[in-house]
C-alpha cells in the first residue's frame, strides 16, 4: 500500500481511532546512555606517521647485525 | 564493557579458508579472462585499447567470479552446527525499535500488533517492549501515526511496554533517529531488535535471537536473512523468488567468509545495546554531500565499527521467520538503489578509518565496487566499439619478397570461449543452487523440482532482460554522485506499484534513447558488433515497455515461494489485523 496523499492520511487518521487522538502518548523511559563519536577519518598525516613509527621501531633491529659485523 | 572471546561456531570451512578459496578462484578466473582477451586482441599487435580492455575485462570478471565463489562457498558449507543458545529463562530486557519516516501508519502499526500477538502466543516469558521512533515530516501522516498508536495501545493492552515518540528534526536520518533513542532511553534495555517499517518477525524468531545473544556475551549484532513477502508484480515476484531461492546459498557463503566480522543490513537484526552505544556513534564526514555529511549507508559502517571494537557481528542464515517487503517495480528499485549507491560510494571516506579489520575494509570495498562494476562493463563496451575502426585492415603481405599472402590467426573461438565463460559465471551459481535444491528436496517448497527449475530459468531470463535497464539506472546514479548531486532521503514505496505506459515512458525514455544511440553508433562504427551488443542495447531500447510490463501483476503460480503454500503465522496474523483495521475504516467512511 503506497502512502501518498494528505487526504489518504487524513482518512486513515480519522479511521484509526477517532476518540483516541487526545490521549497522551507514552514516550520511551528516560534512561540515557553515552554514545561517543567514533573516529572514522584518519587525521592528516596519520598513515605517514604510522609508517615512520614502524620504520623507526624496526631500525635498531635492522642495524644490530651490521654493528656486530663491524664490531 | 569489553567483549570476551566469542563462542566457536564450528563452521566448515573456516572463514580464512573460505576467503582464500574465493580470492584464489576469482583471481584465477579474472586472470584467465584477461589473458585470453589479450591474446585475442593482440592478433594485429597490442594497442593501448587492447590493454585497457584486458584490464576492464579482468576487473569485471573478478567481480562476477567473486559472486560465483561466494555462492559456491555457501553450497559447500551447508548445514553448519546450530549456534549456541541460552536455554534457561531469558534474563535480558529487549526493545523492538521501529523507525518510521512518512510510511503508511495503518500498515506499520498493524505489523506491530501482529508481532506482539505472535510474541504473546509463546510460552516463553521474555520481556520484550516496542518503541516506534517517528521521523515523519508530513503533519497529516504524523497525526495518523498518533491515532494508530493510541489504537494499538488500547487493542494490545500495551501500556508500559509500547512507546511512541516523534523527533522535531530528523537529524542524521535513520541512524540519527536510533542514536537519539539510545542516548535518551537505551539504558532501559539490554537488547534492541532493529526493524524497518515494513519488517515482520515471528515471535519465536525474536526470542531465539535473544537466546543466542544471551549465550554469547561477545556477540554484539546478530543479523537474520529476511525473506521478501507479498510481492505481486512480475518484477516483485521475480525478486521475491530470487531472494527465497538463491539468497540462502549466497548468504551462507557470505556468513562463512565473514565469520565474526559479519554484515549488518540495517534491519531485522538484534544488537547488544551497550556495545552499540559504545561503538556506533557515527560522526559526520568532512565536506559537503554526497561524500561528506551524514553517513547514508550507516549499517555497513556500524558493523565494521563493532568489529573494530572486538565485538562479534554474525549473520545467522538459519533463522527463519524474518520478513520484509520489496519494491514492486524497476523504478522503486532504482530509487532505493540510488540511495544505496550514494551511501556505498560515501564509504570511500571510511575505507582508511584507523583500526578497522582488513576484512572490514574489504567488505566496504566490495560495497563500493558493486556500484563501479557497471561502469567497467560500459567502459569495456565503449572501448570495444572504439577499437574496431582503430584496427584497420589486416596486412596479408607483411613479408618483403614473399609472394604468398599470410593470413592472420583466427582467434574467434577464443572470443566465443571468453563470452561463454563470462556468461557461465553469471548463470552457473543460480543453476547450481537450483540443482542443489532439487537434490536436497528444498525444491518441494517451491512447487517441486520441475516448477522450481522452470522458475530458475524464467528468473534468469527475466533478470538478463532487465539487467541492462538496471545497469543504466545504476550508471546514472554513480555519475550523479561523482558529479556531486545529493539524492537526499526519499520515502520508500512498497506494496502495489503498477505503472502506466506513460509513467514508464517518462521515467525510461532516456534509456531508450541511449539504447537507440548505442545501436546507431555501433552500426556506423562497428557493424560486426551489432549482434553481440543486442542483448544490452535491445532491452535498453525497450526500457519503458519493460518497466511497465514488469510492474503488472504476475500470473498466478508464477515464481512460487514457500509462503504461497503456507502463509507464515505472523504474516497471516498481520493480514487479519490489517483487514480488521481497513474494514473499520471503510465502515466509518460509509457512516
Amino acid at each position: 500500500m503506497t502512502f501518498q496523499t494528505r487526504a489518504q492520511a487524513e482518512r486513515m487518521a480519522q479511521a484509526a481511532s477517532p476518540a483516541a487522538a487526545e490521549m497522551p502518548l507514552p514516550a520511551p523511559p528516560h534512561a540515557p546512555l553515552k554514545m561517543p563519536r567514533q573516529r572514522l577519518q584518519a587525521e592528516p598525516g596519520h598513515y605517514r606517521r604510522a609508517l615512520a613509527a614502524l620504520l623507526f621501531s624496526r631500525l635498531p633491529a635492522a642495524l644490530r647485525p651490521n654493528m656486530r659485523r663491524t664490531g | 564493557m569489553t567483549p570476551v572471546r566469542s563462542a566457536e561456531q564450528g563452521r566448515a570451512p573456516s572463514p580464512a579458508a573460505a576467503r582464500a578459496f574465493a580470492l584464489v578462484a576469482s583471481l584465477t578466473a579474472a586472470t584467465a579472462a584477461g589473458m585470453v582477451f589479450m591474446t585475442y586482441g593482440a592478433t594485429d599487435g597490442v594497442s593501448s585499447l587492447d590493454v585497457l580492455r584486458s584490464a576492464l575485462i579482468f576487473l569485471s570478471t573478478w567481480w562476477l567470479a567473486w559472486g560465483a565463489a561466494t555462492a559456491l562457498v555457501g553450497l559447500i558449507a551447508r548445514q553448519p552446527p546450530a549456534p549456541r543458545r541460552h536455554a534457561g529463562p531469558v534474563r535480558g530486557k529487549t526493545v523492538v525499535i521501529v523507525p518510521v519516516y512518512n510510511e503508511d501508519p495503518v500498515a506499520t502499526f498493524t505489523r506491530i500488533a501482529a508481532m506482539d500477538q505472535s510474541l504473546r502466543a509463546l510460552d516463553d516469558p521474555a520481556r520484550i517492549d516496542f518503541a516506534i521512533l517517528s521521523d515523519t515530516r508530513d503533519p497529516a501522516v504524523a497525526e495518523a501515526e498518533t491515532r494508530c498508536f493510541a489504537r494499538l495501545l488500547a487493542e494490545q493492552n500495551g501500556t508500559g511496554r509500547m512507546f511512541y515518540r516523534r523527533r522535531s528534526q530528523n537529524t542524521g536520518r535513520k541512524a540519527g533517529n536510533i542514536e537519539a533513542f539510545i542516548t535518551t532511553s537505551g539504558a532501559a534495555w539490554d537488547y534492541a531488535i532493529i526493524l524497518d517499517a515494513d519488517s515482520l518477525m515471528e515471535g519465536a524468531t525474536m526470542v531465539e535471537m535473544i537466546r543466542r545473544m544471551e549465550a554469547d556475551p561477545a556477540l554484539a549484532l546478530l543479523q537474520t536473512l529476511p525473506r521478501v513477502i507479498r510481492a505481486r508484480s512480475v518484477f516483485g515476484r521475480a525478486m521475491q523468488f530470487a531472494a527465497a531461492f538463491h539468497s540462502p546459498a549466497f548468504a551462507r557463503g557470505l556468513a562463512t567468509m565473514q565469520g565474526s566480522a559479519g554484515p549488518f543490513w540495517g534491519h531485522n537484526a538484534i544488537v547488544r545495546v551497550r556495545a552499540w552505544a559504545q561503538s556506533c556513534g557515527l560522526p559526520e564526514l568532512s565536506g559537503p554531500p554526497p561524500f561528506g555529511g551524514h553517513i547514508l549507508s550507516h549499517d555497513s559502517v556500524e558493523a565494521v565499527l563493532l568489529a573494530r571494537a572486538g565485538w562479534t557481528v554474525r549473520l545467522d542464515d538459519d533463522l527463519t521467520g524474518s520478513f520484509e517487503e520489496g519494491p514492486e517495480n524497476i523504478l522503486d528499485h532504482a530509487k532505493r538503489d540510488r540511495r544505496w549507491c550514494q551511501g556505498n560510494l560515501q564509504h570511500t571516506k571510511v575505507l582508511a578509518a584507523p583500526g578497522l579489520l582488513l576484512w572490514s575494509r574489504f567488505a566496504l570495498f566490495q560495497g563500493i565496487f558493486a556500484y563501479l562494476a557497471p561502469l567497467l562493463w560500459l567502459g569495456f563496451i565503449a572501448a570495444s566499439i572504439a577499437a574496431i575502426p582503430a584496427t584497420g585492415q589486416p596486412d596479408y603481405f607483411p613479408l618483403e619478397n614473399w609472394p604468398f599472402p599470410v593470413f592472420p590467426n583466427d582467434e574467434t573461438p577464443k572470443a566465443i570461449g571468453l563470452a561463454v565463460g563470462i556468461f557461465g559465471l553469471l548463470v552457473m551459481p543460480k543453476l547450481l543452487v537450483g540443482l542443489d535444491a532439487v537434490m536436497t528436496g528444498r525444491a518441494r517448497d517451491f512447487g517441486g523440482p520441475r516448477k522450481s527449475l522452470r522458475a530458475v530459468l524464467s528468473e534468469l531470463a527475466l533478470s538478463s532482460v532487465f539487467a541492462p535497464v538496471l545497469l543504466a539506472f545504476q550508471t546514472r546514479s554513480v555519475l550523479q554522485v561523482l558529479s556531486g548531486r545529493d539524492g537526499g532521503w526519499p520515502v520508500n514505496n512498497r506494496g502495489e506499484g503498477g505503472l502506466t505506459l506513460g509513467e514508464s515512458w517518462a521515467a525510461g525514455r532516456w534509456i531508450s534513447l541511449l539504447g537507440a544511440a548505442g545501436i546507431a553508433v555501433t552500426h556506423m562504427v562497428a557493424p560486426g558488433l551489432l549482434l553481440w551488443l543486442l542483448p544490452v542495447t535491445g532491452p535498453m531500447l525497450l526500457a519503458p515497455l519493460l518497466i511497465c510490463w514488469t510492474s503488472r501483476p504476475a500470473r498466478s503460480g508464477q515464481f512460487l515461494v514457500p509462503a504461497d503454500r503456507a502463509l507464515p503465522p505472523v504474516v497471516a496474523l498481520h493480514d487479519a489485523i490489517l483487514s480488521d483495521w481497513s474494514r473499520q475504516t471503510t465502515e466509518q467512511q460509509v457512516a
